[in-house]
């Protein structure tokens, strides 16, 4: 008996440990809650409070799954209410500006153990606003400065946050939570528009991260009151929310050519970021994961950390295998130095067999033309995934369940109706595209050359998916 | 072309900071809001009274802006411009008041510079675009068939609002000019609503400045510093500034790179300067700081002596600049500008 009991605790464990992706967290804070049905979300993040209870009472017979959100000193109170109000589980704020550091993973551990039936989430509350930036900024005392670091539109985005936390928390999908940026006095009083909350799912669900979206007072105030044009604009929202939480089983597997080394978030922040922005596909990796297993499937690896001896003759293998190793790192004694070089200002190349290593201290000074290095050392090969005409456009990669597919999602930083032409590595005669406001598009016609397939999508407004088969359909 | 003064990946660089922008004694209350469009993020600061009232006026500025894309872009083609485009060729096809404008406008700016600064090279620009896109470079043989295309003097301008091109393969680009003229048609906006201070930036590359921030006699920008040495200066308060740059070539050892086209050469002019000029329109610096770029500073000066209240300043890498001005001040020597 006490066996069939073990099994079926350790079978709910494991149901509440399958990591779910790209669920949107809607958090509330008003009064009264529309119906789940209506608001077209399932979860709901209530800060936690002791005045909040009747609130999540009422949330809970609408229909939602509830969540309190809680910052990691009340995690304690909070999972006795969780616990005793029937909530879902309790969303942990982490405390660190270290991805994954801080003291939430602790206490989430241990409350874990104590309360097996709840679900703990650990949050970053760290996140940003997704969206593109100008180079006027407003500083302290009035004062307004324009500055551009680097060239091309500026997008903020969860892309570089988003990688680390799957690194470092691989026990669910990276959760993030942001701020919203309100300058202007009418987008203070009027909240975001229904294309910032869009974008917002739209990056979360391209990302398969986790997002807790907060809504603006208003506008719960006007979907609690059933207020027509406050639905208007949740409908758009809706379309989203109902695009991006398709059932998708099993989870397509995201495809990165770079692995990122590093286990300090702000030393390879920049980069990352950066690298996102010239759509260079990559994962985080820690440094003891610098093996040969670890890094099969990339074609570079970037190092943030400086390699100890075991992780230098990983390395040594990857680029005898024709793979590019970056050291960004280039502190302590190289393990290279013996090698034949070709010394530049910034560091050294090492040729090893068929691949290279690069000892590189450009990153420090301009992670800018650090990214642009990378995407140049990728073009030898040609990289997986190009974009023009785009500028405001990341691209992310994933393998498609089918053998050999590949899925893109796309999403438009800009807001505003695009044209995008997209070249991707493999050849895939059969492509199709899909938005959440038109569904599916009559199928694209792609060009096929030297290992390339090429397409333009021609109406991108902010999220987008596109589905590629080595196969060609029948009836195309 | 897509208006960004650099190709669209390599807006170009300019540093600007704006005067200190506390609330004035009448109680004016600054908005702030950025929209993209033409390839770059405009933004719109602006004073008044009302900040609601002042937000949907930098809205409808926008509004503006976008209205102008959809009549200017060649990369849009149900736009006008990619209409004429396709059209006008010996036959004089109506377009829209916008457009007309600032063809005539463009074909002034091509009489002052002696044909230096030409619409018409939108044929040469797109074969250098594709040798981007594609990885190649454009034989002899193409070249020399589409600089036949090219040339000023070939577009005939039939009032009050009809466009022909006296040759078969000819196309305009506006991306030297349109986005200059969209910023000016949002000041107009603005000023419809009652606004006076205002500065609207167009990512960077070209900044109209109207007034004045409360209690300050001039909105400060800065300006784009290769050498990061001089940290140049401008005091803007009715005019506007805008700075050109050649993209840099990303795969080092090739063939030139780059998004302007010199259109006597019919490739991508050589240089690593930066030009910045301050004009009395966003029309007029928008299209001189190309014309200047392409001219380089010994025939670009004397062309900018001739311009009343006309400033320019050619800035190379190495920290060497070289001045002219025919009232507006250029200022050097300050800090080499904000970092974000």
């Amino acid at each position: 008996m006490q066996t069939l009991r073990a099994i079926i605790l350790s079978s709910l464990l494991l149901l509440v440990a399958i990591p779910v992706w790209g669920r949107v967290f809607v958090e509330w804070t008003e009064p009264a809650v529309p119906s789940t049905a209506s608001l077209g979300v399932k979860d709901l993040v209530i800060p936690w409070g002791p005045d909040k209870i009747q609130l999540m009472n009422a949330a809970k017979e609408r229909g939602y799954r509830v969540y309190a959100r809680v910052k990691a000193q009340d995690a304690a109170a909070g999972v006795e209410a969780a616990a005793s109000n029937g909530l879902a589980g309790i969303i942990v704020e982490d405390d660190s500006s270290e991805p994954g550091q801080g003291i939430a993973h602790k206490v989430v551990q241990k409350l874990r153990n104590s309360y097996p039936g709840i679900s703990f989430l650990v949050l970053d509350p760290g996140g940003k606003q997704p969206q593109i930036m100008g180079n006027m900024v407003q500083k302290k005392r009035g004062v307004l400065v324009v500055s551009s670091p680097t060239r091309a539109p500026w997008i903020d985005s969860n892309v570089a946050l988003a990688r680390f936390e799957r690194a470092f928390q691989p026990g669910q999908p990276p959760l993030f939570s942001f701020s919203w940026d309100l300058t202007d006095p009418l987008e203070k009083k009027l909240g975001p528009r229904a294309e910032d909350y869009a974008l917002t799912v739209a990056e979360a669900g391209a990302l398969h991260a986790d997002v807790v979206l907060s809504i603006h007072p208003n506008l719960q105030k006007g979907l609690a009151e059933r207020d027509k044009a406050a639905w208007r604009e949740w409908d758009r929202v809706k379309t989203y929310l109902s695009f991006y939480s398709k059932e998708r089983n099993p989870e397509p597997q995201p495809v990165a050519e770079v692995a990122v080394v590093t286990d300090h978030y702000e030393d390879a922040y920049e980069a990352m970021n950066l690298m996102a922005r010239h759509n260079i596909t990559f994962r985080v990796l820690s440094p003891n994961e610098v093996t040969a297993q670890g890094l099969s499937g990339s074609r570079m690896v970037i190092m943030f950390s400086h390699p100890d001896a075991q992780a230098a003759h990983a390395l040594q293998a990857f680029s005898a295998a024709g793979g590019t190793v970056l050291v960004a790192d280039p502190h302590g004694p190289s393990h290279w130095e013996p090698l034949p070089s070709v010394k530049a200002s910034d560091g050294a190349s090492y040729k090893i067999e068929r691949g290279q290593t690069i000892e590189s201290s450009q990153v420090a000074g301009d992670p800018g033309a650090f990214a642009e290095k990378v995407r140049n050392l990728l073009r030898g090969q040609g990289p997986l995934i190009y974009v023009w005409n785009a500028v405001t456009t990341l691209a992310f990669a994933y393998r498609a369940p089918q053998a050999g597919g590949m899925v893109l999602d796309l999403v438009n930083y800009a807001q505003e109706p695009l044209q995008v032409q997209v070249r991707v590595k493999g050849s895939f005669p059969s492509i199709r595209y899909e938005t959440p406001e038109h569904g599916f598009y009559p199928a694209l016609k792609p060009e096929i050359e030297h290992g390339f397939t090429q397409f333009v999508v021609s109406h991108l407004e902010i999220g987008a998916q596109v589905y590629l088969s080595p196969k060609a359909k029948p009836t195309e | 072309m897509r208006w960004s003064k650099a190709f669209p990946a390599s807006a170009v660089l300019l540093v600007m900071v704006v005067a200190q922008a506390w609330p004035s004694v009448h109680g004016d209350q600054l908005a702030y809001r950025k929209k993209y469009a033409m390839g770059t993020v405009f933004e719109i600061v602006a004073y008044g009274p009302s900040p609601d009232r002042t937000s949907h006026a930098i809205e409808q500025a926008f509004n503006e802006v976008i209205r102008l894309d959809h009549v200017m872009s060649d990369y849009i083609p149900s736009s006008d411009l990619s209409r004429i485009n396709r059209t006008a060729h010996y036959r004089a096809e109506p377009v829209p008041a916008d457009l007309y404008q600032v063809i005539q406008q463009s074909l002034v700016y091509s009489r002052l510079s002696a044909g230096e600064f030409d619409i018409t090279v939108g044929p040469l620009a797109r074969l250098w675009k594709a040798e981007i896109r594609d990885d190649t470079v454009p034989t002899a043989a193409e070249e020399q068939k589409l600089r036949r295309c090219v040339g000023w003097q070939k577009v005939i301008l039939e009032p009050p609002d009809r466009v022909e091109f006296r040759s078969s393969c000819m196309a305009i680009d506006l991306g030297a000019i349109g986005k200059g003229y969209a910023v000016d048609r949002a000041a107009a906006v603005l000023r419809s609503y009652g606004i006076d201070r205002a500065l609207i930036n167009a990512g960077g590359s070209t900044i109209f400045a109207m007034g004045s921030p409360p209690g300050r006699s001039a909105w400060v920008v800065h300006l784009r510093d290769p050498s990061g040495k001089l940290g140049p200066e401008v005091r803007l308060n009715g005019n506007s500034v805008s700075t050109s740059e050649q993209t840099h070539d990303p795969k080092p050892g090739k063939t030139p790179f780059g998004h302007i086209i010199d259109p006597a050469k019919g490739v991508p002019v050589k240089t690593s300067d930066s030009v910045s000029v301050v004009a009395g329109t966003a029309t007029a610096s928008d299209a001189l700081s190309t014309t200047l770029l392409l001219m380089g500073p010994a025939r670009g000066k004397m062309l900018a002596r001739k311009l009343p209240q006309v400033a320019a300043i050619w800035i190379s890498r190495q920290g060497k600049s070289e001045m002219v001005s025919n009232g507006p001040r250029i200022i050097l020597g300050r800090s080499a500008g904000p970092k974000r």
